[in-house]
């Protein structure tokens, strides 16, 4: 029996669900948000300041690393990878923060314009708190930032041989990195929870709410509208439907204790992430006559090559903590020009310095007072050059269900199925020889790299899927329209990163937090017009 | 470990006796290994002091107690990697036996290093026993030195993991142009 009727049941709390949630129940709509893991709280449930020498195995308890949910799924293929954090918040309670802006480029072969997206990047940013440089780079947009956060010394060598081989024709840019976490103090109503950076580098924990999480600005904003019911650890097993081709009349859910409950409601939003919407959708049976659910899956993937820049061991060195690793971002490239040997185009993010809590470097060859100076050298000097590509969208790529296997709900798993196409190992390859051009261009030294790459190479990014659900205008070829609608039931929508049709090389979270406020805006609209009662 | 307590124990014939002992006795004094018995650890030690030396810039593997990270994450391993710590660290004492007729601890500085290259001269792809076990050794020596308060904050001279009110950045003019 159904426990209550809201008009709005939100399926999951990450960056989608979490703005979601806030949109709808701050324009007076009764939102039931169903999660499946507990609610957390920054600095209690998890505290990056520890040294690793205080443990027995020198590992510091590590938020992400200890609550990460990563065996759920089944791998078919190139080692594909898949995580969740079951927790109020989702993702967004680890991310790093990475917030860039598709551009008008990128849109081009979305059944959206950048114009009609950009509104919602600019509330995006300002409730979420962006910092960044103003740029001026065409297709990665300015947006509403707080005070920057620098370079260090071994991202301004990179820097360097950019600015070099760009003197030389080459087409790329080498910027600051744009990070949702407040670098001013939160001296807005929706900062309240939150408390300004203090640039210790433990960001995919932050114990002081400086970076934006669903649940340090958009759950509690909501909550305190009185609109808004929480049900933590509780997983949603099935979206229940009135009739086959009828209307979403609420979902399933089993608590902690496996008794399964169910709720109404008079829309249902699926923000469960690109796989586990993919799952429930499949799993329900719904929202499918175009076959595409699952399909198009994409991700970002890559390979890292290091310099070392002698130039600069003579600094202070010190503190290099600031928000995490990557601080500087190569980007612009193929743009314009595509390449000829593959299909898209990649950023490469990139950091430096020294930290405790993540030794870069603990390779070198030898022993004895020159492997000592040598990874003392090298760690002080280097600077790291991660590739972020975007897979091609291709019939190797894809989630289904497991059949045979089932999680502790009786639910089958996903699977996920990854087999890296050429054009994939070409990209890595451009990355590797560009990344080793800049480091020599900025006079360093490569230290390490992968050469000739080859697909085993090649690393997934567990945390970047996207495309299971992706908007289209044609219902035959695509699962929700541009609002984030189901063609096929009129009442069921998708706010996550499942719904993108195309993908950039840009991290997606912001993106995915601007369409889902948007999706969330037009099922408002609806109540209005009172097509959803 | 009290060094009397050793130095009983030895007479009792429960640990094997060497003349680094007393040394060992020192460097070691209050840590009960858990998995390597005293002259085990005394030769990791060794062997971790010559892969992280003490230099003019910093202290190395033994002041920073690498072999008790060792030693402790032998312990919590499996029995496999425990059977080859053991084996591996015999076959260095007969190594040290057959070369130089003497214990490791016993043999000079020059003929420790002729020991550490010889395990050391296939890094890239260890086959034999003593070159796997140099794999693993340097693995964790390096593991357990920049994971301590002296790899970290000594050696590498790192200031952060605490707030700061602004992150500064590079600014160093030579940093950032063609002028170095």
């Amino acid at each position: 029996m159904a426990e209550q009727q809201y008009d709005v049941i939100v399926v999951g709390s990450g960056p989608g669900g979490g703005i979601a949630t806030y949109a709808l129940a701050t324009a007076g709509l009764k939102v039931a948000l169903v999660e499946a893991g507990p609610r957390l709280k920054a600095g209690v449930d998890y505290n990056g300041h520890h040294w690793p020498y205080e443990y027995r195995d020198r590992r510091a308890p590590n938020f992400w690393r200890d609550n990460f949910l990563r065996g759920h799924f089944t791998p078919v293929g190139d080692r594909p990878g898949h995580g969740q954090i079951r927790a109020l918040g989702g993702r967004s309670v680890c991310w790093a923060g990475h917030s860039l802006r598709f551009g008008p480029k990128d849109f081009e072969s979305w059944p959206l314009s950048y114009d009609e997206v950009a509104p919602y990047y600019s509330r995006a940013e300002s409730l979420m708190g962006v910092y960044g440089y103003r740029d001026g780079l065409y297709n990665m947009p300015d947006g509403e930032f707080l005070k920057p956060v620098p370079m260090r010394c071994g991202e301004q060598r990179l820097r360097l041989g950019v600015e070099r081989l760009r003197q030389r024709g080459a087409k790329m840019a080498f910027v600051a990195q744009r990070k949702a976490m407040l670098t001013e103090p939160p001296n807005k109503p929706e900062w309240k929870y939150r408390q300004k950076c203090h640039y210790c580098g433990h960001c995919s924990g932050c114990a002081v709410d400086a970076k934006y999480t669903s649940v340090n600005t958009p759950i509690p904003l909501a909550e305190e509208t009185g609109n808004l019911s929480i049900f933590t650890e509780s997983v949603a097993t099935r979206v229940r439907v009135s009739a086959p081709g009828g209307r979403a009349t609420g979902i399933e859910y089993k608590s902690g204790d496996g008794a399964v409950h169910e709720l109404d409601a008079k829309a249902v939003v699926l923000s469960c992430s690109a796989v586990e919407t993919a799952r429930l959708l499949l799993i329900s049976d719904v929202g499918n006559s175009s076959g595409q659910v699952g399909k198009n899956l994409t991700s970002h993937f890559g390979v890292t090559v290091l310099g070392f820049f002698p130039q600069i061991l003579g600094r202070d060195a010190s503190n290099d903590d600031g928000t995490s690793y990557y601080h500087s971002l190569l980007t612009g490239l193929y743009w314009d020009e595509p390449s000829p040997n593959f299909e898209g185009t990649y950023q490469v993010q990139c950091g430096a310095g020294v930290t405790s809590h993540r030794r870069v470097i603990r390779s070198a060859p030898g022993y004895g007072r020159s492997l000592k100076k040598k990874l003392r050298e090298w760690n002080i000097g280097h600077a790291g050059m991660n590739m972020q590509g975007t897979t091609l969208i291709s019939s190797n790529k894809f989630v289904d269900l497991d059949h045979e296997r089932r999680d502790a709900f009786g639910m089958p798993l996903p699977r996920i199925h990854l087999h890296y196409d050429d054009s994939d190992v070409a990209m890595a390859q451009d990355m590797v020889e560009k990344c080793e051009e800049i480091i020599r261009a900025g006079d360093g030294e490569v230290i390490e790299t992968p050469g000739t790459v080859s697909v085993g190479d090649l690393v997934i990014d567990l945390n970047h899927w996207v495309g299971t659900a992706r908007m289209g205008t044609d219902p035959r070829s695509s699962v929700v329209d541009t609002r984030g609608r189901s063609h096929d039931l009129p009442n069921l929508f998708v706010a996550d990163a499942s719904v993108f049709p195309q993908y950039p090389e840009k991290n997606p979270t912001l993106t995915n937090i601007a369409l889902s406020w948007r999706t969330a805006d037009g099922i408002v609209d609806r109540f209005r017009h009172s097509e959803l009662g | 470990m009290e060094r009397r307590t050793i130095l009983k124990l030895v007479a009792a014939g429960v640990l094997p006796g060497s003349n680094g002992l007393v040394q060992i006795a020192c460097s070691q004094s209050g840590y009960k290994a858990e998995f390597f018995s005293t002259s085990e650890l005394a030769l990791v030690e060794s062997l971790t002091e010559l892969i992280l030396p003490s230099d003019d810039h910093s202290p190395g593997a033994r002041a920073a107690k690498v072999s008790r990270y060792i030693d402790v994450m032998v312990a919590d391993g499996t029995s496999n990697a425990q059977r080859s710590w053991r084996s591996g660290l015999e076959a260095i004492s007969q190594l040290a036996k057959e070369r130089f007729e003497a214990d490791f601890a016993d043999c000079d500085a020059a003929q420790q290093d002729k020991i550490v290259a010889e395990m050391a001269r296939n890094e890239e792809s260890p086959r034999t026993e003593l070159e796997q076990l140099f794999a693993h050794l340097k693995r964790m020596t390096i593991d357990g030195y920049y994971t301590s308060q002296v790899g970290i904050q000594e050696d590498l001279g790192y200031k952060g993991n605490t707030a700061v009110d602004e992150f500064p950045g590079c600014s160093h003019e030579a940093h950032m142009s063609d002028s170095e």
